[in-house]
């Protein structure tokens, strides 16, 4: 199992990644696709699940906008890490569209670009295979200051432990 | 008190930057050599450190920053080439400096080298904003509207390590011009801000987009005519985030923002970008005036003597002829009386368009500090200039530049040719470029000759990427390989000034040992053809293409 960074210490990945045809199972937190969170929204909505939701680089976050107070988790898909469309959608999210949620990274997600990531919203990093996760840690500190105007309220990686 | 600016001089954050930005790359290099960095990651992230890997070695394209360096830093180039490289280094059309030899390994020490002079290779390759050209006559023009320096450092700033853009769907380049004569080719960048009065005699920027080189040449279209200064940083994140999220990523020759603008139409992308700015307008992008003022405290001034206007020149001229042509060919006028600007011409005789030895960079930095307030510029044009040259001090600097082998006085001619490194250093190449470029400035090396000719531009790409700019030549030379021999097609008309305009093919592509001389008969077609006072442009527009097409091809009817 992949490996999950909640800003700088690795955490047990309680969410569940679940197809569009399998079935709500007992883990009670399931990532789902664009497609299903839709299709069953009637049933979701009201049940005990927390839901996240998964969306590929091509999707407008726009379309979530309604859903977004329901949801725990928002995972953007780095389908190849140098496809940079995710950092927009993040952006988006969290300065457009007001989610405060988990927002996670997923997919070809390596270490050199989780300070991007983060400086762009992201708040958990499930990290490629071929990743080191010691390595990985210490990303967040290879540069201290930037210049671009910081996203608010977005917790800060480097102000917990390391 | 007349004063200019400068430099821009780094504070403390801009340093630790710089400073980290070197061990991070270290680090990522270590990983790398230590197969613990998987090659195409590792890839991306040298790009953005300004490491190619090329057709013999690495290649390190360094940052210089809206074209201008102080002596220090040009030092250090000179100490760059001759201790990590083979003794030069080349200045580009995008007013960079490129090393050709140097060995991965000392990558990171070369760095820290260039950090410690307030130098970086951030950003001058990759798919990602790229180091931000501009006017190499900023703050010294007499035609200058505002200098554009102070808004070049904001973009670059705002740009370095900017978290979302750092992947776009390919490269980004910036032009930015303060004067009425365009000097940085705005109208092919994908982005052209050029700083312009509105009808209040406000300053604001007009905003041009999608124009570019390559396979598929377009000039920028006007998306914005007046944007008041403060909001340039929030229009600019609203024009690249459409292009981030929309831009094509599926095919790299369709990946340029020109792609997307001529896709949807300049007023579909226009509507599209207004819709993303009136989220981010008030932002904290809007630029305070304590922000501006913060970056423009941090130049340093140069203040000017009062002068007067030396009439020792006149003797000068009459008596040397030497130097008459290279004050009148290399010399313009400069805002201030009593200065001149001088530009050092990196095109001669058995020497690459743009190189630059070692001891050449040593002693164009002495003369920097002796002669132009300690500054040096490169231009888009592949040559120096030394923008702060008081007049009676002209004759001794031709002088010395004469030792140096900088005074060549064919700037703006048919000598001062613009050509990319083509297949001696460049692996994506189709043919030479800098013989090419040889052949010409051979053929055309008697002054008398040069100077009747008049200004004309040639421009020379080793390939369709167009590095060399060959669209905007007037007449512009594409190497295209035919069976494994290099062959060039002939373009015509290109320019890229106020009056910008892409070149038309003449006909079909000619050898390497013909090319020189389809040069001369398009030159002798012009001269035979032209008006009093005509230029090259004026005649072709005048006559066509048929007279050059008669006589560059006249063996083979
Ligand atoms: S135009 Fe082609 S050959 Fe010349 S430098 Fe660019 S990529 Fe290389």
């Amino acid at each position: 199992m992949s490996v999950v960074i909640n800003l700088n210490e690795v955490i047990t990945d309680d969410w569940l990644e679940t197809s569009d045809s399998d079935e709500l199972g007992s883990n009670r937190s399931v990532i789902i696709s664009l497609q299903r969170l839709q299709r069953d929204w009637d049933v979701l909505q009201s049940s005990d699940y927390r839901i996240g939701v998964e969306l590929e680089a091509t999707d407008d976050v726009e379309e979530i906008r309604e859903f977004l107070p329901r949801l725990d988790l928002v995972a953007l898909n780095f389908n190849v890490f140098a496809d940079g469309r995710a950092f927009s959608q993040a952006r988006l999210l969290r300065e457009r569209l007001g989610y405060r949620g988990e927002l996670r990274a997923r997919g070809d997600v390596i270490r050199d670009q989780l300070s991007f990531m983060h400086r762009c919203g992201f708040t958990q990093f499930q990290l490629a295979d071929s990743e080191e996760v010691e390595l990985a840690l210490n990303a967040f500190s290879d540069i201290s200051d930037t210049y671009q105007p910081e996203i608010k309220q977005i917790p800060d990686c480097s102000a917990t432990s390391r | 008190m007349l004063r200019s600016f400068t430099m821009y001089a780094y504070n403390q954050i801009d340093q630790k930057l710089v400073d980290e930005r070197v061990e991070q790359f270290r680090d990522q290099t270590d990983r790398f050599l230590a197969g613990k960095l998987d090659e195409e990651v590792f890839k991306q992230l040298r790009l953005r450190n300004g490491l190619y890997v090329q057709r013999h070695a690495p290649m390190l394209r360094v940052a210089v920053p809206y074209g201008i360096l102080n002596s220090d830093q040009m030092r250090m180039l000179g100490h760059i080439a001759r201790t990590y490289d083979r003794g030069y280094a080349h200045v580009t059309t995008r007013q960079n400096f490129q090393f050709n030899w140097p060995a991965l390994e000392t990558v990171p020490d070369i760095l820290a080298h260039l950090a410690g002079v307030q130098m970086h290779a951030i950003q001058t390759s990759g798919n990602c904003i790229r180091n931000v050209t501009s006017d190499p006559l900023a703050g010294v023009a007499p035609d200058e509207l505002e200098d554009p320096r102070i808004w070049c450092e904001l973009l670059r700033q705002w740009s370095t390590l900017h978290p979302e853009f750092s992947f776009l769907p390919r490269k980004f380049k910036f032009a930015v011009t303060g004067s009425r004569q365009d000097r940085v080719a705005s109208q092919v960048h994908d982005i052209g801000l050029q700083l312009v009065q509105n009808g209040q005699g406000e300053v604001c920027f007009k905003v041009l987009v999608g124009g570019g080189m390559g396979r598929t040449p377009v000039i920028g279209k006007l998306i914005r005519d007046f944007l008041p200064r403060h909001d340039l940083l929030s229009y600019l994140d609203a024009i690249l985030r459409v292009y981030n999220l929309h831009g094509r990523r599926d095919n790299i020759y369709k990946a340029r923002i020109k792609i997307l603008v001529n896709a949807l139409g300049i007023e579909t992308f226009r509507e599209q970008v207004e819709a993303e700015w009136q989220h981010l307008r008030e932002s904290d992008l809007k630029l305070s005036d304590q922000r501006i003022d913060r970056i423009r405290e941090s130049f340093q001034i140069h203040k000017y003597k009062d002068l007067e206007d030396d009439d020792g020149i006149k003797d000068q001229c009459a008596q040397n002829p030497m130097f008459n042509s290279w004050y009148r060919q290399n010399t313009q006028a400069h805002k201030i009386r009593g200065y001149r600007i001088v530009t050092l011409s990196l095109k001669n005789h058995g020497q690459a368009p743009g190189d630059i030895s070692d001891t050449q960079m040593e002693q164009v930095a002495d003369l920097a500090d002796q002669y132009s307030a300690g500054e040096i510029r490169t231009t888009y044009s592949q040559n120096l200039i030394l923008a702060q040259v008081e007049q009676v001090e002209l004759y001794s600097l031709w002088q010395a530049l004469t030792r140096l082998r900088l005074a060549n006085p064919n700037i703006g001619t048919v000598n001062d040719v613009i050509c990319c490194p083509g297949s001696d250093f460049c692996a994506l190449a189709n043919a030479t470029s800098i013989d090419v470029s040889e052949d010409i400035i051979r053929r055309f090396d008697a002054l008398d000759k040069l100077y009747s000719i008049g200004n004309i531009r040639i421009n020379i790409s080793g390939c369709i990427n167009a590095c060399g700019h060959h669209h905007v030549g007037n007449i512009g030379l594409l190497g295209v390989d035919k069976n494994g021999e290099d062959w060039y097609q002939i373009t015509l008309g290109g320019a890229a000034s106020n009056y910008t305009a892409l070149g038309k093919v003449l006909g079909p592509a000619v050898a390497k040992r013909d090319v020189g001389e389809a040069i001369e008969k398009i030159i002798e077609t012009y001269v035979d053809y032209r008006q009093v006072d005509e230029s090259f442009l004026q005649t072709l527009e005048r006559i066509g293409r048929d007279p050059f097409k008669a006589r560059v091809y006249v063996s083979r009817h």
